[in-house]
């Protein structure tokens, strides 16, 4: 059993400012893959350190499995974790590299042979086992660090942005090198920070998102894409982000409008007691055609971005500026005046004081 | 990058410049090179820096002359050089490289106040410290020993070899030791396995600063070693030039004989010079 169990973990580096990490609890199943997802400064590499022993709690308790963690060194925490920069040790060849962990438990030698190829050919460095890390591309680099952390078969692989050094295409591959090396191991949790969005929905079975050192929500990507809980984490997901339009709720003709200067879109829910709202739509549920019921708005395209598969349109509307995705052979034209069709049910709603999802 | 090319007059005022300091500074070589090649125990007239006859007496002397008891003095005094300034180097780094590595990396208490002592302590000049250290000697009993200035070499040596050596692990990523800890290493495999191979560079300059300075010292050594048979090579130097009688032709030739095996160690060395001495300065 590897599950990951963080109770009331708060991080305050100094008492003045605000604290890293506030009162974070988190379970993280056996064999799940969670990624914590948030803007720089939000705590995520902090509970990271936290759970690899890196960084002390100021308070609360770390386990792993049925064992607390929490004062135990990093060492003994049978955890292995890839870092940002690789962190691969210069001096030694890549064999050498990957060897460092199991000569230091004392393995056998003809073990620590055979374990360091089998991970190496996995991971097709087994042409480069004699070159040093210099002599290495940055892909190459990024596959020798992810070998270390596999070759030692830890009960729990963190990994630190692992990612962002390197370019698109890389990163891609290397993306789905990660989803193949957790998936291959039934029993090993992993913990995954990063702050690029398309990682946390391809990688998760769990997402974590936190913003100033508070999480935000925890949830399946899906979920968190199609019930975002606040509008943070409704803006934070999905490229481009989704359209937000803030109006007053005003009830007409029995049912509840957010209505605004030249618009006026139905609910179709109770806000209660508040009386401006945020309205959040995502590019992709504007659509250009609709039913004749459905609610519309009256728009111009300022411009028209092609992306072949499809193509943005940027619109401004009475709600303000506003992103269409529509399919690449729209006919819309910069200039053009169009009719925007909003259906009722792919509106978020949020209370435009809490932020909160009503 | 789109650099305008120099103007020909301020290039050749910046050549004039250099030229101007190289021969400043070349120029007090010139002369000892040349007194040590020509015959005569005093400095020519001439300023020419070029010498007129050639010989290589002064060598024969210097290395030829012998106590009573037949020992070669020059051989017996170099010997006694690297004695001391090897054991100087080793142990000052050591000492240093542990020392450094500690106020790096860990938080302890007296850490700053440590930080600031070496610090302070390389704002002494060492002849302000002659007296206390020939109290300190004589209580000993390391008067006249080569331990004695190993050990007086090594203490002026270690301020100065653990600032250099902890700006050198300061530059090291922190991320290869936090690696190391995840890996299992304990503090004292990450110093010996991970960060003393790295801080090659740093050690070789401040290896080569404590055995430099070891090798060169004048004034402890004349001062502590006062029987002939510990002598070092600066003092056999100045012995050579006297107030009486002064053969600056074995002086220039000693001089010379002297300076080779730092001027060696430099030319091997150098390659870890330059990346020690600019480490930290760029990212990379």
């Amino acid at each position: 059993m590897s599950e990951v169990r963080l109770t009331g973990v708060s991080k305050r580096y100094d008492a003045v400012s605000r604290p890293a990490l506030e009162s974070l609890d988190l379970t993280i199943p056996n064999g799940e893959l969670a990624v914590l997802v948030g803007p720089s400064g939000c705590g995520k590499s902090t509970t990271l350190r936290i759970v690899a022993g890196l960084e002390e709690a100021s308070t609360g308790k770390v386990f792993i499995g049925d064992t607390n963690v929490t004062n135990i060194p990093p060492a003994n925490r049978d955890i292995a974790m890839v870092f940002q920069s690789y962190a691969l040790y210069p001096h030694m060849s890549v064999f050498d590299n990957l060897a460092f962990a199991l000569r230091i438990q004392k393995c056998d030698e003809k073990e620590i042979r055979e374990r360091v190829q089998q991970v190496a050919r996995s991971l097709s460095i087994d042409d480069y086992l004699e070159r040093k890390p210099k002599a290495l591309s940055g892909g190459q680099r990024q596959r020798v660090a992810i070998g270390r952390a596999v070759v030692r078969n830890p009960k729990v692989f963190l990994f630190d942005e692992p990612l962002s050094n390197l370019d698109a295409k890389l990163r891609g591959e290397m993306r789905k090198e990660i989803a193949r090396i957790h998936n291959s191991s039934d029993h090993t949790t992993s913990l995954y920070v990063t702050h690029d969005q398309i990682e946390a929905m391809t990688l998760a079975d769990r997402i974590v998102v936190l913003k100033d050192g508070l999480v935000q929500q925890v949830g399946s990507p899906i979920e968190i894409y199609d019930n975002p809980e606040n509008r943070f984490v409704a803006g934070f997901f999905g490229t481009p982000a989704m359209n937000f339009l803030t109006a007053d709720a005003i009830q007409k003709n029995d049912t509840l409008h957010a209505s605004g200067e030249g618009f006026s879109l139905p609910l179709g829910k109770e806000v209660g007691a508040c009386d401006r709202v945020t309205v959040g739509i995502r590019p992709e549920s504007i659509s250009l055609h609709g039913e004749s019921d459905a609610p519309t708005m009256k728009a111009s395209v300022h411009l028209r971005e092609v992306l072949g598969a499809e193509v943005l349109l940027h619109v401004d509307s009475p709600a303000g500026e506003l992103t269409v995705r529509t399919e690449a052979h729209a006919e819309a034209r910069e200039g053009d005046n169009l009719t925007l069709y909003l259906p009722t049910d792919k509106l978020h709603i949020f209370d435009a004081a809490s932020e909160n999802r009503i | 990058m789109n650099r305008r090319a120099p103007k020909p007059i301020s290039q050749g005022l910046v050549y004039l410049g250099i030229s101007m300091l190289t021969v400043i500074v070349l120029y007090p070589v010139m002369v000892i090179l040349k007194k040590a090649f020509e015959p005569g125990r005093n400095f020519a007239t001439s300023v020419s820096p070029v010498p007129t006859e050639f010989s290589l007496e002064h060598f024969e002397n210097l290395l030829s002359s012998a106590n009573s008891s037949g020992d070669l003095l020059f051989l017996r005094y170099a010997w006694n050089s690297t004695l001391v300034a090897l054991a100087t180097t080793i142990v000052g780094l050591c000492l240093a490289c542990t020392a450094a590595y500690a106020l790096s990396r860990f938080r302890f208490a007296g850490r700053r106040f440590g930080i600031a002592t070496f610090l302070a302590v390389q704002m002494f000049p060492g002849t302000l410290l002659l007296m206390p250290l020939y109290v300190i000697l004589h209580k000993l009993g390391l008067l006249n020993s080569l331990l004695g200035l190993v050990l007086v070499y090594a203490t002026t040596a270690i301020p100065f070899c653990v600032w250099t050596l902890k700006g050198y692990f300061d530059s090291l990523p922190k991320e290869l030791e936090e690696a190391a800890r995840l890996d299992g290493a304990s503090s004292f495999k990450i110093f010996y396995m991970i960060m003393l191979p790295l801080a090659k560079p740093g050690l070789a300059v401040t290896g080569l600063f404590s055995f430099m300075t070891a090798w060169n010292e004048f004034i402890l050594a004349s001062t502590f070693l006062t029987d002939d048979s510990a002598y070092t090579l600066p003092v056999l130097l100045k012995s050579s030039v006297g107030q009486y009688s002064a053969d600056w032709g074995l002086f220039a030739a000693g001089a010379i004989l002297t300076s080779l095996p730092v001027m060696a160690l430099f030319y091997f060395l150098q390659r870890y010079l330059v990346g020690g001495l600019t480490a930290g300065s760029v990212k990379g």
